[in-house]
């Protein structure tokens, strides 16, 4: 094995740090989760005004959407971070780390999920309007639920991509999982260890997030994609 | 709101060495993963299952690491393994 590293490989170091590691975990699954929960909201929200063509609301978040899928969210990042305070506003680490990934992730989401409602066959909405339902009451009981099912499998890989964005968080020094194992990696020159803790640590966190959505879409899905 | 004067040089060498770098790395990685992606998916197809497996793990390997890890692995574990 001597013969493939420099250096003789350090179980110790898995027992010595695994406390800062799980921290850093806990710090990305904090802010992931409150982007992936605000990713939701706005793609519902802005997905549907812009399935149904609401007047003002669409081409505004036509415009978000364009803007932030087209610019990389680094640069995102360092607009929240560094030329918000030129303004006035200043955020500390956390608030931007959940902010620019929840903006991230919403532009992303509304058009998984405005394609997921347009993709609802016009029929059931002229049922449920048969039916007497206003259109606000046909979104909630007809569109939503079926067009949210036909959205939700690029929805989650959007969410997932929400976890590993965090990861950018290393240039605003917001101590998630990616900061911390490079501030190890500085400190005790163990790369190799450092990051296969780093690489194992992602892959668990994204490989159980990509097996719900195989286990959501085979409980959820529609009956005629059923596979 | 007057345009300061540390603008003008900062865009020009903005555009002229970071804009061509950018487009030197995307140009280079468009190709380079286009190869990858035109070998691998033809050696997918073929009814070997340790072949089908190892280029499985590669996939999800890379497709679930976030890039800045994949840079700083290629960059500071490359070295300290050979």
């Amino acid at each position: 094995m001597t013969g493939f590293l420099a250096v003789a490989w350090d179980w110790g170091f898995f027992t010595e740090n695994v406390d800062e590691l799980l921290a850093g975990v806990r710090r990305t699954l904090q802010a992931s989760a409150i982007g992936i929960a605000g990713a939701l909201v706005i793609g519902l929200v802005l997905g549907a005004a812009r399935a149904h063509r609401v007047p003002v609301v669409s081409q505004l978040a036509g415009i978000y959407v364009e803007a932030i899928r087209n610019t990389p969210i680094l640069v995102q990042i360092f607009m929240l971070y560094f030329a918000l305070p030129q303004v006035g506003i200043r955020l500390d680490a956390f608030t931007v780390a959940w902010l620019a990934v929840m903006i991230w992730g919403g532009a992303f989401n509304t058009e998984n999920f405005r394609a997921g409602f347009e993709a609802v066959p016009q029929r059931y909405r002229e049922a449920g309007f048969a039916l007497g339902f206003g259109p606000l009451a046909t979104f909630l009981n007809v569109t939503l639920p079926i067009g949210g099912r036909i959205a939700l499998p690029s929805s989650i890989n959007t969410y997932i991509s929400v976890v590993k964005n965090t990861s950018l968080m290393y240039v605003i020094a917001y101590p998630e999982l990616t900061t911390t194992a490079l501030q190890i990696n500085a400190l005790t020159l163990q790369t190799t260890e450092t990051f296969a803790a780093l690489a194992v640590g992602y892959l668990v966190i994204v490989w159980t997030m990509s097996s719900l959505i195989r286990l959501l879409e085979s409980r959820l899905a529609l009956p005629e994609d059923a596979r | 709101m007057n345009i300061p004067d540390w603008v003008g040089p900062v865009a020009e060498y903005v555009f002229r060495v970071g804009l061509v770098n950018t487009l030197k790395i995307a140009g280079m990685a468009l190709v380079g993963s286009t190869v990858i992606g035109i070998v691998l998916g033809t050696l997918l197809t073929i009814r070997f299952l340790p072949l089908q497996g190892l280029i499985r793990f590669y996939i999800e390997v890379w497709r679930g690491l976030p890039i800045l890890v994949t840079i700083f692995m290629i960059f500071f574990l490359l070295p300290s393994l050979s």
